[in-house]
């Protein structure tokens, strides 16, 4: 199946990519200066308190681009348009690193926050499990050789495991856990002060920014591999 | 400025969560744009032969 998507679509994605780097290193120029220099530190945490400013970005849109990437599936799988798993393909790596990224700040903060490195909480396990249920969407993808099957089992495959996503959000109001609750939420006011509030609203927009610019990249690396594909075939 | 690098005792855990955050990011970019200049000289020259 061809994907309908028009070369001046393609031309301008292309024309946006520089602004996008421009805007997405500036972004991150402004939020480290606000992170670093700007914030203070927290009155119990002290200085580490400012991975969160990287941390917390990462966790969020390791969460949303799991969303999309669930989203597109379940579009793929109800119109069979491929654009949808053109989309899925081009977020699912820069959802890995984001999650990966999560991860390991997480982790960097834990040690001087909770005194380890990792503990099997509910919070932290399924955040593990996110990141391997990306590996297993990238690899399933390019591990089948018929192309319509990997795209129909690694889709069942994101499609199921959108059931963690709940679960991530929820799993420290729902159990025990060492992570603290959500401390920005839409019904209440944040419980953090606005010196703070600034350097990671600035440091949110600076990691949307890169989703974005690589995501662009990634789809017309994704679209250029499906010709290519088409061609051998 | 030993102050901002000391990072109150915490800076091994601060610096070290930002140059791999960054580092990554950073690697991530570059491996794409790269594969995607490759992918694209290769159609380029596969489009040009099939012409």
């Amino acid at each position: 199946m061809y994907i309908k998507i028009k070369n001046n679509h393609i031309e301008f994605i292309k024309s946006a990519n520089p602004y996008l780097i421009f805007a997405t290193i500036f972004a991150f120029v402004i939020g480290l200066y606000y992170s670093l220099f700007q914030s203070p530190p927290d009155y119990i945490q002290g200085d580490s308190m400012r991975i969160m400013y990287i941390h917390v970005p990462s966790a969020w849109f390791a969460l949303m681009t799991y969303s999309i990437l669930a989203g597109s599936c379940v579009l793929w799988f109800i119109t069979r348009n491929p654009l949808f798993n053109v989309v899925a393909r081009s977020i699912a790596q820069v959802g890995m690193v984001f999650t990966l990224m999560s991860l390991i700040t997480g982790s960097i903060w834990g040690k001087p926050t909770w005194g380890v490195w990792w503990v099997w909480d509910a919070r932290l396990t399924s955040m593990l499990i996110l990141f391997f249920l990306y590996i297993a969407y990238i690899f399933l993808w390019q591990a089948i050789s018929n192309k319509e099957l990997a795209s129909k089992i690694s889709a069942a495959l994101a499609i199921i495991g959108f059931i963690n996503i709940p679960i991530i959000k929820f799993s420290v109001d729902w159990w025990n856990t060492l992570h603290q609750p959500a401390s920005i939420s839409k019904l209440s006011t944040p419980s953090i002060d606005t010196s703070m509030l600034i350097p990671l609203f600035i440091m949110t927009i600076a990691c949307f920014l890169f989703l974005v610019t690589v995501s662009l990249i990634r789809f017309r690396l994704v679209l250029i591999e499906n010709k290519m594909l088409r061609t051998s075939n | 400025m030993n102050e901002l690098l000391d990072m109150g005792g915490y800076a091994i855990f601060v610096w070290s969560s930002y140059g791999i955050f960054f580092f990554s990011l950073v690697t991530f970019f570059l491996i794409n744009i790269l594969n995607l200049r490759k992918y694209e000289k290769i159609f380029n020259k596969t489009k040009k032969k099939i012409d």
